[in-house]
Formats: structure tokens, C-alpha cells, sequence
């Protein structure tokens, strides 16, 4: 009487678990509450941003209409032409703005399901599978 | 155990469980994964897939079969990829 359940590209929905996620994955001068510019020197007012080593602009979070987050970010300036992930680079597993993108949202929701059901009471383990899919198992 | 499974294109995907509401993360798609059905004929119950009406299990009482049924459509399960392959 099973019933499958996909949420095919999930929102951020926990700012604090997406600073989480960007400390994981080596990003860096993140900050709250801040202004950040584009390629054309805009500025704009955004809950938090992040930083990639060697990177020429930030990642963004900022708040929208339905109190979820939007990710804000030129991906070609974030990934630049210093590689964020060397590990992940032999993989070819971060080759265009698409899987990086993919990859935040995966390690935010890593962190958002952990953090909410902890405080319900539950324990999460976290494994990787050989197609980079992260598996979260939560017991009582 | 609830088991979901986050992709890298930044999906999320699981059995369906009442304890996690993936609404929260966005729009979700539910379909159904299988039949569980008492077989009068053999007085067991049965697991079907519903992709291919396959009989995959058949068990003593209806909680085996949904047991063995959780298990098989796991993200660590056989069944798992009958699910999540296009």
C-alpha cells in the first residue's frame, strides 16, 4: 500500500542549514544580513552570502514571498577558474552551473531534515551512494 | 526508519512516511508504490508492484507484508530503482 513521494528540486526552507551546508562544502566569508554585487555592480540586500575560495562573487540566500529562500548567484563567478571541489573535480561531478547548484540544494536539505527531526526526537544517519545520491535514515 | 534519499540535482525522494511532509521543500509527486491484497484463493497476503503488477511477496498476515514491503521499496531495497528510473 506503499506510496512513492519526490519533491524533484527542494527550496531552502532553513537558512541556518544552508550556512551549514556552504562551512561542508568549502565555502567561506559567509555572512548574515548583508549587501552583495553582481557582475554589473548591483547591489542587493541578502539574508546571507558565501564565498568560494578564488571565486569572483558570492552565493546568496535571500528571503522570498512565501518565507522560503531563493539562492542568488552569476555561477560562473562562483565557480571561476579555481575549482571548489578538487575532490569532487577528478569525479567530474561539478562541471556545470547546474550540478553546482544541485549540490548546494542536496547539501542544505542534508542538513535541514537532520536538524528539524533531531529536535523531534529522531537520529539521522547519513551515507553516499556510487551515483552521489545522499541517503538520510532517521530512527527514534 | 524513515529513509530519504537527496539527489544530486537536489530532489528529494521517499517512501512515503506521515512523520515527513516533503511539502515543505516545494510542489511533491506521489504515486503508488504497491499493492498490498489478501489472496482469497491462497488465504495470504500479497505484494504487487503497481508499476507492473508483478506478485513480488506473499506473507501470513498483512503486517509481514507490509513490513517486507517497506523494506523492498527502501532507498537501500531492491524495489528502489523500479521507482526512481524514468
Amino acid at each position: 500500500m506503499s506510496h512513492f513521494t519526490r519533491c524533484d528540486k527542494a527550496n531552502i526552507v532553513d537558512k541556518n542549514a544552508f550556512v551549514a551546508a556552504c562551512k561542508e562544502l568549502g565555502l567561506t566569508d559567509i555572512r548574515e544580513n548583508t549587501t552583495v554585487k553582481d557582475y554589473y555592480g548591483k547591489s542587493e540586500k541578502v539574508d546571507v552570502a558565501a564565498r568560494a575560495p578564488g571565486a569572483r562573487y558570492d552565493i546568496s540566500l535571500k528571503k522570498n514571498a512565501k518565507g522560503q529562500f531563493d539562492m542568488i548567484a552569476d555561477f560562473w563567478g562562483v565557480r571561476g577558474e579555481r575549482r571548489l571541489y578538487p575532490e569532487l573535480e577528478k569525479q567530474k561531478a561539478l562541471g556545470t552551473d547546474a550540478d553546482l547548484q544541485g549540490k548546494i540544494l542536496q547539501v542544505t536539505s542534508k542538513h535541514t531534515i537532520i536538524a528539524q527531526y533531531r529536535r523531534q526526537g529522531f537520529v539521522a544517519r547519513v551515507s553516499t551512494d556510487e551515483k552521489n545520491n545522499i541517503r538520510v535514515s532517521l530512527t527514534r | 526508519m524513515i529513509a530519504l534519499e537527496l539527489t544530486p540535482e537536489g530532489g528529494i525522494r521517499m517512501l512515503q512516511n506521515d512523520s515527513v511532509d516533503l511539502r515543505q521543500f516545494g510542489t511533491v509527486e506521489i504515486s503508488r508504490a504497491s499493492h498490498v491484497e489478501f489472496d482469497n484463493a491462497a488465504q495470504e497476503w500479497t505484494v504487487a508492484s503497481a508499476k507492473t503488477g508483478k506478485v513480488l511477496h506473499r506473507a501470513p498476515t498483512r503486517a509481514l507484508a507490509l513490513a517486507w514491503e517497506s523494506d523492498f521499496y527502501s532507498p537501500s531495497g531492491d524495489g528502489w530503482a523500479e521507482l526512481t528510473e524514468a
